[in-house]
């Protein structure tokens, strides 16, 4: 059975998005989470976990981030809540919280989420003894490599079909380095949405904003594998991630229900190329006017990266 | 009054070569890393292969130096084909350690090569104790901790781990949290943690807000109503740690690494130098030490970038980052390595690196930060011809020392360019 694991920025959101049939809702908070859509309180985590529960959808709370001593000084306490919100699962990154999911009191399943690393089946086979019940794969492995991932991983794999992806963070406020520099004001990088284009190449756009966790840059087309995600059906992907960081609200929403409408498709055997390219048409037209889509690393040979 | 004793840090020095690695060592290494022509992370340096690891061991074994084998690739599928040979041949030569990252190829090395230590690659951004009790755990004896990681909170992973804990000190560092970058895979086509980075963090990018596709405002360089015309830029300036010698190894760090594969024996020679000096200096009577501005000199003879302490002691500002004009470059030209001396005569036979001619101020440098400056008189070729001007590569010739000199002692030479510059600028700010 093919599930949507999909983020969700605010209760609201979270509700449709349950609402619409995504098994699994990512949410979470400032200082365990990384690049989310939104935060949520421990209060509204407790709400998202109800109201998932009551209509046989689950929460995974993001725990994602690159954790220093502060935070792994703090992080039973936070597991502590976590748990009593009733939420599900952890994404989790760090290998300091892996460490901590190991003492009984603060067990939790898991879905890895190291970003860029988790490119093989040795990498996903590894997590998986140490509490790892599904892993995220990395977004720079091509089709033909999930092929061989997906026969030899001992865990369900995700793949990201829908949204932005991060290629790059640092631990340094890169932003702020740069307009202390050229005296501009910091105050002023909350009202930017703010794009690198590459030298050279003038018309790129990859997303770079600045948190708490450092800066991260954005591959400069967001994901849309919605015309292929039958291949990943294929070769039994069936948890298929979409991330909304730079898609607010309802359009969000309604792109999942995209993806319900194909994954039904696909489960009643009516899925064809015609139907893509219309839920395809449809999808561009819900995407932020703003960015653009592409298949990213997807249709990639083995060797168009050395 | 006792004498405190305090541990002494092992001293590890990049060696992209079999003549790095023995200069390296020559020059005061504790250990030294290398790669082979596999599963490493920098497949423009020179890699090793199982013939030359075995002479590096043999020869660095022999001075008591350890070699480790930074083996740090992430792989992907089928990457990790032949590992398991890789290490048991390797731990069969007599390596010391891999230094790793991806842990499908830890499970194979433990498998597959017993006794083969493994320690944990920076690429893996350890950054908490918590971490390195997880790698310790799994088998791992020591961890590199990333580069993000300030002095207080190693003084933190100190007391809460038994793990071996090493750091870098000295070069070059990625802008990223190393290991979750691949601005290098989506802008060139060439993977980042398989050994094809591009080092894409190095260079200036339009900064921009775009409300709609092709509606663009430009911020920083090129605002509107601005003069402003510094690029945005990722690009950060080197780590070393040479002026806070007392803090790292007070901190109890075991091990004290030297960044750059890739760089010259000129390079390695004067940085591992210098921080052996500095480190000795320390650990031999640390209530009287004093850094010696001259070990920042030296230090700069071989550096390109400007330097500074990374993350150590807080979240690094934009003068740790490389806007603006170039500050500071590298003012001194690698010129020739000493492969012998003739005490009687005072004649020195040196392999050139560099153009030498006659009148050329020249620095000999060697271990113990020994160093003097001198005029080059004419040399002789191997033909027995007097020549003023030695400019063939790796020419060798001999020439008079007004100072003993020793096999593996360097000669540089300052790039009188640059020096120029300098004086005029020096002159122009003294107004």
């Amino acid at each position: 059975m093919i599930e949507l694991i999909a983020t969700a920025e605010s209760l609201e959101q979270g509700k449709k998005l349950v609402d619409i049939g995504v098994k699994y809702i990512v949410i979470g908070e400032k200082t365990y989470g990384l690049r989310l859509s939104g935060y949520f309180t421990f209060e509204e985590m407790t709400q998202m976990a109800d109201y998932a529960h009551q209509n046989d959808s689950q929460v995974v709370v993001a725990a994602n981030a690159i954790l220093h001593n502060d935070k792994i000084n703090t992080a039973r306490d936070y597991l502590a809540q976590v748990k009593q919100t009733g939420a599900d699962l952890l994404m989790v990154g760090d290998t300091g919280l892996i460490q901590i999911l190991k003492e009984e009191e603060y067990q939790m399943p898991y879905f890895y989420d190291a970003s860029v690393l988790n490119t093989s089946a040795g990498q996903v086979n590894f997590w998986a003894k140490y509490g790892a019940v599904g892993a995220l794969v990395a977004r720079e492995v091509p089709y033909v490599e999930m092929i061989e991932m997906a026969e030899e991983a001992e865990i369900p794999l995700l793949v990201q079909t829908y949204g932005a992806s991060c290629i790059h963070q640092s631990g340094r406020m890169l932003l702020d380095n740069y307009f202390s520099y050229v005296g501009k004001d910091t105050g002023e990088l909350e009202d930017h949405d703010l794009f690198l284009s590459q030298p050279g190449l003038d018309e790129t756009h990859f997303s770079i904003f600045q948190d708490d966790h450092g800066t991260h840059v954005f591959a400069n087309n967001d994901l849309n594998l919605l015309p292929h995600v039958d291949q990943l059906s294929d070769i039994g992907i069936s948890l298929w991630y979409n991330d909304g960081i730079y898609c607010p609200g309802d359009a969000f929403v309604e792109i999942n229900a995209l993806f319900i409408e194909v994954r039904n498709q696909i489960h009643a055997g009516t899925w064809n190329e015609a139907e893509a390219a219309r839920l395809d048409e449809k999808l561009q037209d819900l995407h932020p006017v703003n960015r653009e889509v592409s298949t990213g690393f997807f249709l990639y040979d083995k060797d168009t990266v050395r | 009054m006792t004498k405190r004793k305090l541990k002494s840090p092992e001293l590890l020095a990049p060696a992209g070569t079999l003549e790095k690695l023995k200069i390296a060592v020559h020059y005061g290494a504790d250990a030294v890393y290398i790669a082979g022509e596999a599963y490493g992370l920098r497949s423009q340096a020179g890699n090793f292969n199982y013939e030359e690891m075995a002479e590096a061991v043999e020869f660095a074994h022999a001075r008591g130096v350890k070699v480790y084998v930074a083996s740090n690739m992430v792989t992907h599928h089928g990457n990790e084909r032949g590992a398991g040979d890789f290490f048991r041949i390797i731990r069969d030569i007599g390596i010391d350690a891999v230094i790793i990252s991806d842990p499908a190829l830890m499970q194979i090395c433990a498998t597959d090569a017993p006794g083969l230590e493994m320690h944990l690659s920076t690429q893996q951004s350890a950054v908490n104790y918590e971490t390195l009790n997880f790698w310790e755990d799994a088998g791992l004896t020591r961890c590199v901790l990333g580069r993000e990681v300030s002095m207080e909170e190693i003084a933190e992973i100190q007391e809460k781990t038994n793990v071996e804990i090493e750091a870098f000190i000295h070069g070059a560092m990625c802008i990223s949290y190393s290991g979750r970058c691949t601005l290098s895979n989506h802008m060139s086509n060439r993977d980042a943690n398989r050994g094809g980075c591009s080092q894409s963090c190095r260079w200036k990018y339009g900064l921009y807000d775009m409300p709609a596709l092709g509606e663009r405002y430009k911020v920083g360089a090129g605002e509107e109503d601005t003069d402003i015309t510094e690029e945005f830029s990722m690009s950060a300036t080197d780590l070393s740690m040479i002026k806070h010698i007392p803090d790292i190894v007070e901190n109890g760090i075991d091990s004290l690494k030297i960044e750059g594969r890739m760089k010259s024996i000129h390079y390695v020679s004067t940085v591992v130098n210098v921080y052996r000096r500095a480190i000795d200096s320390y650990l031999e009577d640390p209530e009287n030490y004093e850094l010696d501005s001259a070990w920042i000199d030296e230090l700069w003879k071989a550096t390109s970038r400007e330097l500074n302490t990374g993350f150590f002691y807080g979240q690094p500002d934009e003068s740790f980052q490389l806007f603006g004009e170039r500050r500071r470059k590298q003012a001194y030209k690698f010129a020739g390595e000493v492969l012998a001396y003739d005490q009687e005569t005072g004649i020195a036979t040196v392999q050139q690196r560099n153009v030498l001619n006659t009148g050329d101020s020249i620095e000999i440098y060697g271990p113990g930060m020994r160093v003097f400056t001198q005029e080059l008189g004419v040399m002789v070729n191997e033909k027995d011809e007097e020549i003023e001007r030695a400019h063939q590569a790796m020419q060798i010739v001999r020439m008079k020392v007004d100072q003993p000199v020793r096999p593996h002692d360097i000669l540089r030479k300052a790039n009188v360019k640059k020096v120029r510059q300098d004086k005029k600028k020096e002159l122009q700010q003294q107004g």
